[in-house]
């Protein structure tokens, strides 16, 4: 992975350029696109509960590395898109996959050292890896140095200018 | 939808959500092409000969070897990596492809220094810790919780 700040911000700048098109899409709804990038890293949350410890208490094995991938992005912004009124589902459900998308998608631009990303289109395609371009590794500086000088251009000319 | 009905829901997408992490990791060992840190600890000598990927904390680095931990479900391993062409610190993380020697050994044919130290990890923990913060204070500027509904709805502000 990126790091989240950089998932984050790329959900930033991809929303905020298609709102320049798409006139419903409004920095509240920009705002939930970006919150679809934190999908894939619910993940991380076994740094804190250890996957051994819900094997041990339900009896089954466990991972939450689907978490980072296409169905767990599918179903977790389901659970999210419920928290939200009525009204707004459909919009909700699309911008929180379409972020959570972004996020994969940028993950499987990250170094491997055979040359293949990981299964993120589990469950889909559950044992394809997909070629990588071997752009980055996740510790690199420079990502989150241009992401966030792209994210601060774009955001002042959605400032300047009145788009759509 | 009414409040019971939308719970309902919830818990079902939670349960799926959970039903996935468990096919994830009981078809793990047949989706991965390669064999696991799981299946090297069960048996290694059955796949020597085999080539591998291993992720691996560097314990030490000197003269193109160098000693990896790999963790696994329920511990870790050490492994000696030959050919170990980068650098990297005590406590960094490394990707290695590469094929398996006796003796819990690796050829490696690539090494990818994901971490150069320990530090990097928690440069990415800090800065998501950053991005999350930023997010949960511009999220909540657009939307607010009903406390009625206990629903997410757009603020008239916002």
């Amino acid at each position: 992975m990126a790091d989240l700040l950089s998932h984050v911000l790329i959900a930033f700048v991809l929303f905020t350029l298609v709102s320049w098109r798409v006139g419903w899409l409004t920095r509240r709804w920009v705002v939930v696109g970006m919150g679809g990038a934190f999908i894939p890293d619910l993940s991380k949350v076994e740094i804190l509960v250890d996957p051994a410890i819900v094997e041990g208490v339900l009896g089954v094995p466990f991972t939450f590395d689907h978490l980072s991938s296409l169905g767990g992005v599918l179903l977790a912004a389901g659970i999210v898109t419920l928290l939200f009124e009525r009204d707004s589902w459909p919009r909700v459900y699309a911008l929180l996959v379409a972020g959570g998308s972004a996020h994969l998608f940028v993950d499987g631009l990250r170094v491997w050292a055979d040359g293949r990303a990981s299964q993120w289109l589990f469950p889909v395609m559950p044992t394809w890896r997909p070629p990588t371009p071997n752009l980055y590794v996740t510790s690199d500086p420079t990502v989150p140095f241009v992401v966030i000088s792209v994210s601060v251009a774009v955001f002042l000319v959605d400032r300047h200018y009145e788009f759509g | 939808m009414n409040r019971v009905v939308r719970l309902v829901v919830i818990v079902a997408l939670v349960a799926a959500l959970f039903g996935l992490g468990v096919y994830a990791d009981a078809t793990e060992q047949d989706r991965w092409p390669y064999p696991t840190a799981e299946t090297l600890d069960e048996n290694y000598g059955q796949y020597v000969g085999q080539e591998t990927l291993l992720f691996g904390a560097v314990e030490e680095s000197r003269g193109g070897t160098a000693v990896i931990e790999v963790e696994h479900d329920s511990g870790t391993f050490l492994m000696e990596v030959q050919n170990f062409d980068a650098t990297v610190q005590s406590g960094g993380t490394v990707q290695v492809f590469g094929t398996l020697g006796a003796d819990y050994t690796i050829d490696a044919n690539r090494v990818v220094v994901v971490n150069p130290s320990a530090l990097s990890t928690w440069y990415k923990y800090v800065i998501s810790a950053v991005a999350a913060s930023l997010f949960l204070l511009v999220f909540f500027r657009y939307w607010q919780v009903n406390l009625d509904t206990l629903q997410l709805e757009a603020r008239d502000d916002g």
